[in-house]
């Protein structure tokens, strides 16, 4: 039952597999290729080192001609992230080109935490913080960067 | 193949990072197939296969690569890739076993062998195999029966009718069929002829036209499938899609100076569509759509858990968070189906039996072009 989409996806996880970018993996669903789980480590040298951020991609049969949904289900506390997880990043929205697979989606997304833009804020927060109270932030995100380890042997949520 | 194994469809196939890149590099970045019908952007000269750089553009307007600001009309046949493309298709099995078989082999000189060495065996097995197929022909070769048949398979021809590279020995059956159908354009009785209808269909040499399907009405729309060969079933939106796929790919042939078999385009876009229907069932029914919103189950915190392992694992120098304790490693081994990062031969096995329910082997992969009498699958 092999459609372009899903065609396109197991390539994808092929490419990660084999030359994973630095501090980024992701694998399918074990009984729907469509829906991945993935992680994201916290760039080396900036306040999110260490961290280890989780997040869900969904793809539908349009990939890659549609950016999929990706999600945070880490708690982030960041200027372009939202509450429910959902992120706001150019390159999922209007700046999407079907060349990008998860591995560019999933480094972009890694650069976005260290990067922000702080002009299209989606937690005004953190964003408030972020240009006003650098101290501040990072400590706020030092915190996030804990909670992400304590999610993995909790095995509940840690908001 | 007639040697009977079949090797992924993926680049990463290959053992190592120069082979990978040389099959990559002949795959278009959008759908990761190998090119059909590759077309280049005349600004930037960047390469994609016809019907997907024309099933992006409409949304993008640029090159998918660079952004360079692109229509339609800047895409330009880019023959000679084609031609690459379809000289490795036919030899790629053949390579991809001999250099395996290479790198599988144990070294009878040492019990581990250095790399450099592994490496200079590899490139001298794909050497010979590049070399009996591309020597001047004029020179005589003596071959055994077996590589005599595969060398006539090999070769090919450019189809006197639809230019379209045809292997020798498949020439006479590809001409009837190519033939025949040069002869049904030109009769001037048509069935397909119908009330101005889709002037797609017909002058086939035409491009058919961009339409704007918020202007026709259901049934018109249900019309226009049904006349071009499409399922005429679903709503608007679902009829809108199919006939704007159909258009799509008739255009990525006919702009490529090539005749399209309407039928077959027809019939491999209800196909597919059945497929992506068929697979968003089999995925509902397994609720694996719950995945995206958010919510952990325990399952998900074992797959988390195992990719954080697993790029824990891959850089072992660089600093863990040391000073928190984080999982033990023992409760994360529990699944062994998704564990497959610590045992290369598991992991390898794992990832075949994953794969090739997705990834028809090339050889089986046909491309839509040609026309085929016999309905494949």
């Amino acid at each position: 039952m092999s459609t372009p989409a899903r065609k396109r996806l197991m390539r994808d996880f092929k490419r990660l597999q084999t030359d994973p970018p630095a501090g980024i993996s992701g694998t399918p669903s074990e009984s729907n290729i469509m829906s991945w789980h993935a992680v994201i480590f916290g760039p080396e040298g900036t306040p999110w080192e260490g961290g280890t951020f989780k997040l869900t991609i969904a793809f539908s049969e349009e990939y890659p001609n549609k950016a999929p949904v990706v999600k945070f289900v880490t708690k982030m506390f960041h200027p372009n992230v939202y509450n429910d997880g959902s992120i706001c990043l150019d390159i999922l929205q209007n700046q999407w080109s079907p060349i990008y697979d998860v591995g560019a989606i999933l480094t972009s997304i890694q650069s976005l935490l260290c990067d922000p833009n702080p002009n299209s804020p989606a937690n005004s927060e953190a964003a408030a913080l972020y240009n006003e109270n650098r101290r501040a932030y990072n400590k706020r995100v030092a915190a996030v960067v804990e909670d992400s380890w304590m999610e993995i042997g909790a095995g509940t949520g840690a908001g | 193949m007639e040697s009977g194994v079949r090797h992924l469809d993926v680049a990463e196939a290959w053992p190592t990072n120069a082979l990978r890149d040389f099959d990559a590099s002949l795959r278009c970045a959008i759908c990761s197939d190998f090119f059909e019908l590759p077309v280049s952007f005349r600004a930037c000269r960047h390469a994609f296969c016809s019907a997907c750089a024309r099933r992006s553009l409409p949304v993008l307007e640029t090159c998918p690569m660079c952004r360079e600001p692109a229509t339609e009309g800047d895409l330009m046949p880019n023959k000679a890739l084609e031609h690459a493309v379809e000289c490795f298709k036919r030899v790629r099995d053949e390579l991809l076993e001999a250099t395996l078989s290479g790198e599988a082999a144990p070294s009878a000189t040492a019990a581990r062998p250095e790399r450099k060495v592994r490496n200079q065996r590899q490139q001298s097995l794909v050497s010979t195999e590049v070399n009996s197929d591309s020597e001047d022909s004029d020179a005589p070769i003596v071959l055994s029966g077996g590589a005599e048949n595969a060398r006539a398979e090999a070769r090919s021809a450019p189809c006197p009718v639809c230019n379209a590279s045809i292997a020798m020995n498949a020439m006479n059956t590809h001409l009837n069929t190519c033939l025949v159908r040069r002869e049904a354009l030109s009769s001037p009785s048509r069935k397909r002829e119908r009330s101005g209808e889709g002037a797609g269909s017909e002058i086939l040499q035409k491009k058919m036209p961009k339409l704007a399907y918020h202007l026709f009405t259901l049934n018109k729309l249900r019309e226009m499938c049904k006349n071009a060969g499409l399922a005429a079933n679903g709503d608007k939106k679902q009829l809108e899609a199919r006939h704007k796929e159909f258009t799509t790919r008739v255009n990525a042939i006919i702009e490529y100076g090539r005749v399209p078999d309407l039928a077959a385009i027809a019939r491999e876009v209800n196909r597919e569509e059945a497929r992506k229907v068929g697979a968003g069932a089999k995925a509902r029914m397994f609720g694996f759509a719950a995945v995206s919103n958010g919510k952990t189950s325990d399952n998900s915190n074992a797959v988390f858990a195992k990719l954080i392992e697993e790029v824990r694992n891959r850089s072992k120098t660089s600093s863990t968070a040391s000073g928190k304790d984080v999982a033990e490693p023992t409760r994360i081994v529990d699944d062994a189906r998704m564990d497959n990062h610590h045992d290369d031969e598991e992991e390898a096995e794992e990832e075949r039996s994953l794969s090739e329910d997705e990834i028809l082997p090339l050889s089986q992969a046909a491309p839509r072009y040609v026309p085929t009498d016999d309905d494949e699958e």
